[in-house]
């Protein structure tokens, strides 16, 4: 079979994370574009230590190795959109 | 549970009587950690319901009290023959019970009164024990019969409790016109010991209780409980939670963890990631199955199971303190951990005592308890409830 997986979205699955609002990114896959649907992986990662800092950006995802903060589905979502487009130009 | 030679599980399974709330029948275990000594007491209370339930927990809390107070077990059983009210038709005393009391050199003592023979299984057959029969005259009504004897255990030795409502279970069937009995009980036991030779107290308890339920048709017609004691190599697990204080122990603790003989639990994200880094093994974490209440479960080479910290052994003390029976149905990250704790004999937790900055923020949510406290909950639970042998390392 051909992959066509092009993006790795990994959602940090540590506790920070988890309580502020990761839990429901879980669901990324029920709300990807249909457009995005086979391209898109959504996977779990240990937490990768954004939350020892001061500074508030949890829940925190990492799509293609880069750190996405304060991710929501809606910002996932749009970032993907984004990168999808810069790719196709 | 442990001495020199080898562990005690003790496990329970009870049943109580179609259509009515509460058993009355009560087995209570308790371990006394300092003198290395179990006593477990069972008492079948006559009729059922309420009533019942309340002689028969008297019954098992007078006799646990005094026989944890090295009284004599003569004179525990006279006293409790005698404070115990007696039925003024029948002519009976209103309870019965049984007392094992198992000390540190493997030996038992165990007083028996009208409740079905204690049956101790060795090696394939069932040991007569050499019973003392003592007549207890009381004013008002029939002498009562109590036996004593005494049995020196040995490994793979198993003492199987019970009340009437197993052996009677089955009654008025035409292949069992008098109940399962005894005979019928040793025979099960025999072949399902002869099936699975290390068969656990608890499972040998709960197929003794799924099959006396299916000879009462699924409609158990009397409180029904089997305590089952199994002298066994222990069953060993270790669980590592939270990082330790200094770096230089991380290697630490991912060689003892690595090196244990047993099974072995991580429980923190931080924790798994240090061991991961130090073991150089990749952990995948799936996200097929999803839970809103806890982080999912994570995978790793060598080890059996992988939670995230906090959030996690909060869930599992709240389902340690609530469980009642043994049988755990949910499936979850929490309810895997505890089967596994409750599936083992002795447990040594590595406690790291690093403070995870993150979680001191005022704002967040109150779950967030301090692990140290936590941990020291659920080990109290586990020894005093599950009768565990616990040992907690601070690193």
């Amino acid at each position: 079979m051909i992959t066509s997986i092009k993006y790795k979205v990994q959602i940090c699955c540590g506790t920070m994370c988890y309580i502020m609002g990761g839990a429901e990114l879980h669901l990324l896959n029920e709300s990807l574009p249909s457009s995005l649907k086979n391209k898109v992986s959504v996977e779990g990662i240990p937490c990768f230590g954004k939350c020892d800092k001061h500074e508030k950006s949890h829940p925190c995802v990492l799509i293609n190795g880069q750190v996405l903060n304060n991710a929501s589905t809606q910002k996932i979502v749009n970032h993907l959109l984004t990168i999808e487009q810069n790719d196709l130009l | 549970m442990h001495n020199k030679h080898f562990n005690i599980e003790a496990e329970l399974c009870q049943e109580r009587k179609a259509h009515q709330n509460v058993c009355g029948d009560a087995c209570e275990s308790r371990k006394l950690k300092e003198e290395d000594r179990l006593i477990t007491v069972l008492s079948d209370g006559l009729g059922s319901g309420v009533k019942a339930n309340i002689l028969a927990t008297m019954t098992t809390s007078m006799a646990l009290q005094f026989t944890a107070k090295n009284d004599p077990l003569e004179r525990t059983s006279e006293f409790i023959m005698k404070t115990l009210p007696v039925d003024s038709k029948r002519q009976i005393s209103y309870s019965t019970f049984s007392i094992i009391d198992i000390n540190c050199f493997g030996d038992a003592s165990i007083v028996e009164y009208d409740n079905p023979p204690v049956l101790i299984y060795r090696e394939g057959q069932f040991i007569k024990l050499d019973q003392q029969a003592k007549t207890i005259s009381r004013p008002d009504s029939l002498a009562a019969k109590v036996l004593y004897s005494h049995i020196k255990l040995q490994k793979e030795d198993r003492i199987i409790m019970l009340s009437d409502g197993i052996t009677q279970s089955g009654m008025g069937k035409i292949q069992t016109p008098f109940g399962w009995g005894t005979d019928g009980l040793q025979l099960f036991i025999q072949q399902t010991i002869k099936n699975n030779q290390h068969i656990s107290a608890r499972q040998l308890a709960r197929k003794i209780m799924q099959r006396a339920k299916a000879n009462d048709a699924d409609q158990f017609k009397d409180d029904a409980t089997c305590q089952v004691i199994y002298c066994r190599e222990p069953r060993k697990l270790i669980m590592a939670s939270g990082p330790p204080y200094y770096k230089h122990c991380d290697s630490m603790l991912a060689e003892r963890i690595d090196s244990f003989d047993g099974r072995k639990i991580i429980c923190g994200g931080t924790t798994s990631k240090i061991i991961s880094r130090e073991l150089n093994r990749q952990i995948s974490i799936e996200l097929d199955n999803y839970q809103p209440e806890l982080p999912p479960v994570g995978n790793m080479e060598g080890v059996d199971l992988i939670t995230e910290g906090i959030l996690t052994l909060g869930k599992v003390s709240s389902i340690l303190e609530e469980l009642t029976s043994n049988t755990i149905k949910a499936s979850g990250p929490a309810e895997s951990m505890v089967k596994m704790l409750l599936d083992s004999d002795s447990i040594l937790i590595l406690a790291g005592t690093q403070i995870n900055n993150a979680h001191q923020d005022p704002n967040l949510p109150v779950e967030l308890e301090i692990r140290r406290n936590i941990i020291k909950k659920i080990a109290s639970i586990l020894e005093y409830k599950f009768l565990k042998n616990i040992e907690i390392e601070y690193l």
